[in-house]
């Protein structure tokens, strides 16, 4: 390193310096081809991009269509089978079940859980017993009673 | 018409025209605040770019090259901040052979045969010392004092007022001439 004296030159003048710094007539080819790619990318990458977004815009609303049909398929897939399941889990279940525990049924005498039929005296009727595979007759025959609530007399076919 | 105008309209030859005009002294700003040439070739070009890309939105509210020089200095900082570059290299080029001839002179009267020496060195120095001012005070003393921009001009490219120009001006020159107190007179 040279040592300076003071050589009379001031920051001014330094900083003067800074100006002639320029590039050479090569540098500013090269600079002139760098600056026409560059355009020509940037051009071509503005072009595509607007043709996209035209092609997206105009004419397919068809592909628009399915792209929304696609979206709502996947969104069905995704939420209906969560819906269920939470549908039909335990706790819903239960909570169904004692909801129609809790209402009232109909009330009914006869009961076909056990295999017999309970006489019918409300109704003035008289369970009869035939005999199975007679001719042509039914297993159990009712008989209407006589109005006015008379004793029913069973026969035997 | 106008070269800006035509441009707008959309005719490449008045932007080439344009880019012609303006490169130059666009590099020289970029240049001088990133301190390395391939770098401000690149944002000389992105600058001319964007400018065209965004053209229309230039209202002639400023000077064209007012809002040019926006470009540029705003391209130039984001690389800074980017990459966060700060090189040190010394310059050769023919062409500062001629503009230097003035303090070539003041250096022989004083250094005699090493002055071309001290002439590389100085310019060295002044490289170093420019690349420790921070961002802002690095682009107004480009912008004043090696592109001749008045304090009106720079304060619309850095969109601060006149006073805040001066003053970041004078605060980089006090920084720069303790830095070199030992170069200068």
């Amino acid at each position: 390193m040279i040592m300076p004296k003071k050589n009379g030159i001031e920051l001014e003048d330094l900083l003067k310096l800074k100006r002639a710094e320029r590039p050479t007539d090569a540098d500013w080819a090269s600079f002139d081809g760098n600056l026409k790619r560059k355009m020509v990318r940037c051009f071509v990458k503005k072009t595509f991009s607007e043709k996209l977004c035209e092609s997206f815009a105009s004419k397919s609303f068809a592909s628009y269509g399915i792209a929304v049909g696609a979206l709502a398929s996947a969104v069905a897939v995704s939420v209906v089978p969560s819906y269920l399941s939470g549908m039909y889990s335990p706790d819903v279940q239960q909570a169904s079940v004692q909801s129609i525990s809790a209402t009232p049924l109909p009330r009914v005498n006869a009961s076909f859980a056990v295999n017999e039929i309970p006489v019918l005296h409300d109704m003035g009727e008289t369970l009869v017993s035939a005999q199975i595979n007679s001719s042509d007759a039914p297993a159990i025959r009712y008989i209407s009673s006589p109005v006015g609530g008379a004793s029913p007399s069973p026969f035997v076919f | 018409m106008a070269l800006v105008e035509r441009v707008k309209a959309g005719d490449m030859a008045a932007f080439d025209a344009l880019t012609r005009k303006y490169r130059e002294r666009l590099y020289g700003v970029v240049y001088n605040i990133l301190s390395n040439r391939d770098d401000a070739m690149d944002i000389v070009q992105d600058s001319f770019i964007k400018a065209f890309s965004a053209i229309n939105s230039f209202r002639g509210g400023s000077a064209f090259y007012t809002w040019l020089y926006r470009i540029a200095v705003n391209m130039s900082i984001t690389f800074l901040k980017r990459s966060r570059l700060r090189r040190f290299f010394s310059l050769d080029n023919s062409d500062e052979e001629f503009a230097s001839g003035e303090v070539l002179e003041k250096l022989s009267v004083n250094c005699g045969g090493e002055k071309k020496l001290l002439l590389n060195e100085l310019k060295e120095k002044l490289n170093e010392a420019l690349q420790t001012l921070s961002i802002k005070h690095r682009t107004v003393v480009v912008l004043f004092e090696i592109e001749g921009l008045s304090h009106q001009e720079i304060a619309e490219i850095t969109k601060t007022s006149e006073a805040t120009v001066r003053t970041r001006l004078h605060y980089a020159k006090q920084q720069l001439q303790s830095l070199l107190k030992d170069y200068l007179k």
